[in-house]
């Protein structure tokens, strides 16, 4: 799919995204995110539909009847997009490349917090931080971000997440909360995750690729890796060479998942023969529910 | 005009190589837009159908001429004409037990030292010598101008004179083979007058001797293919059937890259003289040929080349 | 030994190397499929070391070898032969030697004169490039052991079978200077010589020895003659051949120099009288340097093409690589 596709598949979104933040998420996407952003307004009488959650005891067993807090908006909050641009995404077996899938679903995301009047930024990175975007508000806002993000052809060639979160880091000194769209096939940088995690809100959310775990080439084939220069001989009819594969892959998905779930993490895969849209809200309604 | 043509058949494995071509670029197209997907196709289609056409091309290409320089087309042939060389003659003699027998009169043997006189008679300006073998070969004269002393030799010969067993005629065209003395430029021939007798079966030894000291064999066969009792007896007293076993000797002829001949046939010695001469006489002519392989290799390397340089040169940034 | 008939093509060769770095280890090169297979800094899918990759390697190799052997056959290469032609017709020489009873006569430490004699000849005929020698021996009869021949082995061969007594009890030298003339007769050499070593007086034969030195004169044939031994006893030990048994005793005799003199005379030739070991050296290598004649050779040069076996040896290599890649492994590029 050429850029003129992407960005009609795009145009659409604003729509689909509005229906993201009124339809699932009442009016307020932000309260998937437990806590942050939202600051105690008053109680009044629970009424049906609202999040048992937010029952306020003390005031329910004082007046012997429930109460629920209400929040109201704290100023404004900011949702900051970790996007990553190194040439490892420049794959994807399907109707997308990684990176297409990426611009989808950072588009998608910034439409629901434009949505919702919050600020937006981003950060693209390769093994360089390829372009900054402050947070601001607005649609020509998000539309800037998005061509931003897909026009962009990345310099670097490697992929350096540890850079861009202590940059994310340094840079935002409100919480608020940032989604990291990566392959994940980076060096590792747990401690950043973990100090950004508790500063923020944070999910890491892994584009993938049916390709991650079946090698797609059925003969022999010189590979190089669009990030080292690295080339090894692929051997598509060796079963061997499947398997081992696979299990390259397999290890490393379930080190990364276990990792995510230690330091709490909430953690996403889409891959790029999934329908994004589907995918997301699945996601923060099951949210939602905890 | 083509000097190997035999080497026009490679030309069929240009069948398998195409098929080859056409399978694996199936393959790889299937492969490739599994891959890289819609998004990439059209450029990525255009790099790989050109870079598999044109190293395709160039490798049958490559192929075509190498074919072409191993079949060794002639451009041109002339012919040269030698001061007639001088020929050495080791008559090579089976003087085996069996040999006695009398089926072509006046027997074996004595056919064979009155067909070897004949030839002296008639080339009496060549050097010869005489080896004998049963088992193992002998050396009774050395190569000599004195023919006079080859006779006596030749007067003299019978089974006595060696007391080995068998019939080895490896034995005997070795022992013959290192009997021509070095420093001349002349021909060498082992004539070899046997009935049959063990070969070992790995004739490259005694081929690779041959070959390297550039003799040529000529094989006699002596006796009748139905065989004739010998006038001998053995231990348990009944008489011992000798044959001619002319199977083994031709294989030996052909293996050695030689001629073979019949004794009793009344042509062998006009064969045999044909063969002398065509070496020895001073109207041979020897034909020199130019292969022109140089024109269609240097091609060949051409191609190879590109089929290289194809591989390496990165396309329009794709692949 | 190989050469090439044009060199200069193998300098193409120098394109070698820089084309295999850059088809193997050029950074930049084509042919390679962009797909991710590392993380980035942390590790790298690398398969394993199986078959697959024994036959990559393999056949990498063979495609090299194949590209040089290409390159190799263009230059044309040959291989030569060089082979030493003499152009001259040697000098024949015949030895006519004793072996008579005395030459067992052990005056000549630590051999006798028989064995001192054999020595002497062999060292003669290794010194000898490609004159023809040839043997007769005699004692009461002479019997040619060798005609002419360059085939030095089977002279020396036979040279060492010789033993005393071999031929009875006498002293024909007569005989074997005839014999030796006899053998000379149909020679095509410009010079013929025959060195007769012998100890004692002539005795026996048909042919007296002035008869043979008359037809030796008239065929040209130069004869040298070696008189061995000294006077007074000097004791004798030998076996008989025939019968196996062995004699002892003294002996005393001379050779008849007068005889020998003459002979050697009649003929253009030399007498010497050798009474040593040392002094039969010195004679036969006095005899080796009268008699040396320039001997022209050339060498000729024999070459054979070998381009082909080599096209054909790079061809099936070429194709080794290929079989191995797109059929075994299934290239797709």
């Amino acid at each position: 799919m050429n850029n003129l596709e992407l960005f009609a598949k795009i145009r659409n979104l604003p729509l689909v995204s509005s229906r993201l933040v009124d339809g699932f998420l009442s009016g307020n996407y932000r309260s998937v995110f437990k806590g942050p952003g939202l600051e105690f307004d008053e109680v009044r009488e629970y009424a049906e539909g609202d999040d048992a959650r937010f029952i306020d005891w003390n005031v329910t067993s004082r007046l012997g009847a429930p109460y629920t807090k209400t929040f109201r908006e704290e100023r404004e909050i900011v949702l900051f997009l970790i996007v990553d641009i190194s040439a490892s995404l420049r794959a994807g077996s399907g109707k997308f490349r990684k990176q297409d899938t990426a611009a989808i679903l950072s588009s998608l995301l910034a439409f629901s917090a434009v949505h919702n009047n919050d600020k937006v930024g981003a950060v693209f990175f390769s093994d360089r931080i390829e372009k900054w975007v402050p947070p601001m508000k607005g649609k020509k806002q998000v539309f800037r971000l998005i061509e931003d993000g897909m026009n962009l052809k990345a310099k670097g060639k490697g992929s350096d997440l540890k850079k861009a979160i202590r940059t994310v880091y340094e840079s935002l000194n409100r919480r608020g909360i940032c989604i990291i769209l990566s392959d994940f096939r980076t060096p590792p940088c747990w401690k950043e995750l973990s100090m950004l995690g508790k500063k923020h809100d944070l999910i890491a959310l892994k584009i993938t690729d049916p390709s991650d775990l079946e090698f797609p080439f059925s003969g022999l084939i010189e590979l190089v890796d669009p990030e080292t220069g690295a080339t090894i001989y692929g051997v598509g009819h060796s079963r061997k060479f499947r398997t081992d594969y696979r299990e390259f892959w397999e290890t490393n998905d379930i080190f990364w998942r276990r990792e995510c779930l230690r330091r709490g993490i909430p953690t996403l895969e889409i891959s790029t023969s999934d329908d994004p849209v589907l995918r997301l809200l699945s996601f923060f309604s099951r949210r939602k529910k905890h | 005009m083509i000097y190997y043509p035999d080497n026009l058949w490679f030309l069929l494995l240009i069948i398998p190589v195409s098929y080859l071509f056409f399978k694996n670029f199936r393959t790889g197209k299937h492969d490739l837009f599994q891959t890289e997907g819609k998004w990439g196709k059209q450029q990525l289609h255009d790099v790989y159908l050109l870079r598999w056409f044109f190293s395709s091309l160039v490798f049958i290409l490559f192929m075509l001429l190498t074919v072409f320089a191993l079949a060794g087309f002639v451009s041109k042939s002339r012919k040269i004409t030698d001061l007639p060389p001088k020929g050495d003659i080791v008559f090579t003699f089976d003087i085996s037990r069996s040999m006695l027998s009398d089926d072509i009169p006046p027997g074996r043997l004595k056919r064979s030292l009155l067909f070897a006189k004949s030839i002296m008679g008639e080339l009496p300006a060549e050097r010869y010598g005489i080896v004998v073998f049963k088992g193992r070969g002998v050396r009774i004269a050395p190569v000599t101008e004195d023919s006079e002393a080859v006779l006596n030799r030749i007067a003299s010969l019978s089974p006595a004179i060696l007391t080995s067993k068998g019939t080895n005629i490896e034995e005997g065209v070795k022992t013959a083979a290192v009997s021509f003395p070095a420093g001349d430029d002349r021909r060498r021939f082992i004539l070899l007058f046997t009935d049959g007798g063990a070969l070992s079966g790995k004739l490259n030894e005694t081929v690779k001797l041959l070959k390297e000291k550039e003799i040529d064999t000529i094989v006699i066969g002596a006796g009748t293919i139905e065989g004739k009792e010998l006038p001998i007896r053995d231990k348990e007293g009944k008489p011992v059937i000798s044959k001619l076993d002319e199977t083994v000797l031709k294989y030996f002829a052909v293996e050695t890259g030689g001629h073979y001949f019949n004794l009793a046939d009344p042509s062998a010695f006009s064969g045999v003289m044909k063969v002398l001469r065509s070496e020895i006489s001073p109207s041979r002519v020897e034909v020199v040929r130019n292969d022109s392989y140089l024109l269609p290799l240097s091609f060949a390397l051409v191609f190879l080349f590109l089929y290289i340089l194809i591989r390496i040169i990165p396309w329009k940034s794709v692949f | 030994m190989i050469t090439f008939i044009h060199p200069g093509l193998l300098l193409l060769l120098s394109f070698v190397p820089p084309l295999i770095y850059l088809r193997h280890f050029w950074p930049g090169r084509g042919g390679r499929f962009p797909f991710s297979f590392t993380i980035w800094q942390k590790e790298i899918f690398r398969p394993g070391f199986g078959l697959t990759r024994i036959l990559l390697v393999t056949g990498t190799l063979a495609f090299w070898v194949g590209v040089t052997l290409f390159i190799l056959a263009l230059s044309g290469p040959e291989l030569v032969k060089r082979k030493k032609i003499y152009l001259t017709r040697g000098i024949d020489i015949m030895f006519v030697l004793d072996e008579s009873p005395s030459m067992a006569a052990r005056d000549f430490s630590p051999d006798n004169r028989f064995e001192a004699a054999v020595k002497v000849i062999e060292s003669f005929v290794k010194g000898r490039d490609h004159d023809p020698v040839g043997l007769v021996g005699f004692g009461k009869d002479a019997v040619l052991e060798v005609p002419p021949t360059l085939d030095y082995s089977f002279f020396l061969q036979q040279l060492h079978s010789l033993k005393v007594m071999e031929l009875g009890n006498g002293t024909a030298i007569g005989m074997g200077i005839a014999i030796a003339c006899l053998h000379l007769k149909n020679s095509t050499a410009k010079e013929k010589i025959i060195i007769l070593l012998t100890d004692g007086e002539n005795n026996a034969g048909e042919i007296t020895p002035e008869t043979a030195a008359e037809i030796a004169a008239s065929l040209g044939v130069k004869i040298f003659t070696i008189g061995l031994g000294t006077n007074g006893e000097v004791p004798l030990e030998y076996t008989d051949p025939r019968t196996g048994k062995t004699f002892k005793g003294m002996y005393e005799g001379v050779y008849d120099a007068a005889l020998l003199k003459k002979i050697a005379e009649s003929t253009k030739g030399n007498f010497f009288s050798a009474a040593t070991p040392g002094a039969l050296k010195n004679v036969i290598s006095s005899i080796d340097s009268l008699e040396r004649i320039e001997m022209r050779s050339r060498v000729k040069i024999e070459t054979k093409p070998v381009h082909r076996e080599i096209i054909l040896i790079g061809f099936l290599l070429v194709l080794y690589n290929f079989f191995i890649r797109k059929w075994l492994l299934r290239e797709v590029v």
